[in-house]
């Protein structure tokens, strides 16, 4: 039985072909400190073998096949649902976690109870350089940045601090916040930014969101899209979009992000990037009907509005015509 | 663009291929060498060596000449191209804003009918 004392946890890891990252995963998961964390596997529609290797080897283990991709949020939504505990760690597949992460990370949200997501020291897999210690986001183009990204770790990042985002690689959110939220963001399909966009969206709501130091893992970030690919700056630049989008006041987006786009977009020369921010802008056009609608409403007023962001859109793609 | 305007001015200027002429360095024998070679080669090689020459220079200019038009037809493709993505932006920019529209005369039909319901509740209520 679990000491009252402890909230419950739930540990979803989400897996799309990862079969290779499997083993070494869940062994640092069923080896933690902390008493009975539920450890569930969201399988978001892989062709390998990894349901059947989890299911062999890691008794423990609940499963659960979406039988397609539903993408990060969609897939970890899936998860959510599934599970009732007071806690939910949502983690990638290629993570090893230290024997007392969780205890570290569920201290430090037990805290104050005001804490509504933490993330943890993610390190490279030398587990020496600093990966991630908490994030933030540049605006208004919307960049987001690690804090000690490939620092090695010399006790600047040993201190709890509340930051804009912390990595959905290793996030724990307090389920009233995920209640509140009604989950996370499908619409960011199949990933990135939707991390991000749940911590904007929890402190906006007036839940903290902190990096806490002594819950530490390895990050081996190998499973995902390779950086500088079309498809990663496509997905990138998408999300990137989208959370503008929903984030950015429309004078904001008219008058702060799209005068500094254009800047960035003339010093831009790398052809796959121009070619993928023109879909991006393509597709912000098919997203904003229904996230201006949704946040501010339906009137003649968000409309106008509407139209002005869509025609700031027309001309940020004619720029890389 | 994939056939670069110099990479074909290039090309051009070298589509031409010339018989080289005989030299040697070799001191007071070498105009002698030069003079047997020549008379070598007009008897022995050039007649088989000169039409060879001029077939390869028939092909290479039809070969620039046929990657010239090819450029040309991609510079007008990714112009028409271009002209296309952006009639697409226009597009998805009045998509965008029907949408809208659309899903706000529905939320309005909505309200209007969910009045029309307790309006009929409230007769209903009177009637009885």
């Amino acid at each position: 039985m679990n000491n009252r004392e402890s909230p419950t946890v739930s540990l979803i890891v989400l897996n799309w072909n990862g079969q290779e990252y499997l083993r070494a995963c869940m062994t640092s998961l069923s080896g933690l400190d902390y008493p009975e964390p539920e450890i569930v596997m969201v399988d978001n529609g892989s062709t390998d073998d990894s349901v059947s290797y989890v299911a062999e080897e890691f008794r423990t283990v609940s499963i659960i096949e979406t039988g397609r991709n539903l993408g990060y949020a969609g897939g970890m939504n899936v998860g959510i649902d599934h599970t009732n505990s007071d806690i939910v760690v949502l983690l990638n597949n290629d993570i090893i976690v230290e024997k007392d992460w969780l205890t570290e990370l569920v201290r430090c949200m037990e805290s104050d109870k005001r804490i509504g997501i933490a993330g943890c020291k993610i390190f490279f897999a030398d587990n020496k350089r600093l990966q991630h210690a908490g994030g933030y986001v540049s605006l208004p183009l919307g960049l987001p940045n690690h804090y000690g990204y490939g620092e090695e770790d010399s006790g600047d990042y040993d201190a709890m601090l509340d930051v804009q985002y912390v990595t959905g690689a290793a996030m724990a959110i307090r389920r009233p916040v995920l209640d509140q939220l009604n989950g996370m963001d499908a619409g960011f399909f199949p990933i990135y930014f939707e991390d991000v966009d749940i911590c904007f969206r929890a402190r906006e709501k007036g839940w903290r969101v902190v990096y806490a130091p002594e819950s530490r893992l390895v990050h081996l970030e190998s499973a995902t899209m390779v950086r500088d690919s079309y498809s990663y700056l496509l997905r990138f630049h998408q999300g990137r979009m989208r959370f503008l989008l929903k984030h950015l006041q429309a004078q904001e987006f008219l008058q702060e992000f799209v005068p500094a786009e254009i800047e960035r977009l003339s010093e831009l020369t790398q052809h796959r990037e121009r070619r993928a921010l023109k879909h991006a802008y393509k597709s912000a056009l098919g997203m904003l009907p229904m996230i201006y609608g949704d946040r501010i409403g339906y009137n003649q007023e968000t409309f106008a509005l509407l139209q002005q962001v869509a025609d700031a859109l027309v001309s940020l793609h004619a720029q890389l015509t | 663009m994939l056939l670069n305007t110099h990479l074909l001015a290039e090309l051009k200027n070298r589509q031409e291929i010339h018989e080289r002429s005989f030299v040697s360095g070799a001191p007071i024998i070498g105009p002698l060498i030069v003079w047997i070679r020549t008379l070598w080669n007009n008897i022995a090689t050039r007649w088989y060596v000169l039409p060879l020459v001029q077939q390869q220079n028939e092909f290479n200019r039809q070969l620039v000449a046929t990657l010239e038009d090819i450029r040309e037809h991609l510079a007008a493709l990714e112009e028409n191209l271009a002209d296309l993505d952006s009639d697409q932006m226009d597009s998805a920019k009045d998509i965008a804003e029907t949408r809208y529209q659309l899903i706000r005369l529905r939320k309005d039909i909505q309200g209007i009918e969910a009045k029309q319901a307790d309006t009929d509740i409230d007769q209903d209520e009177v009637q009885c």
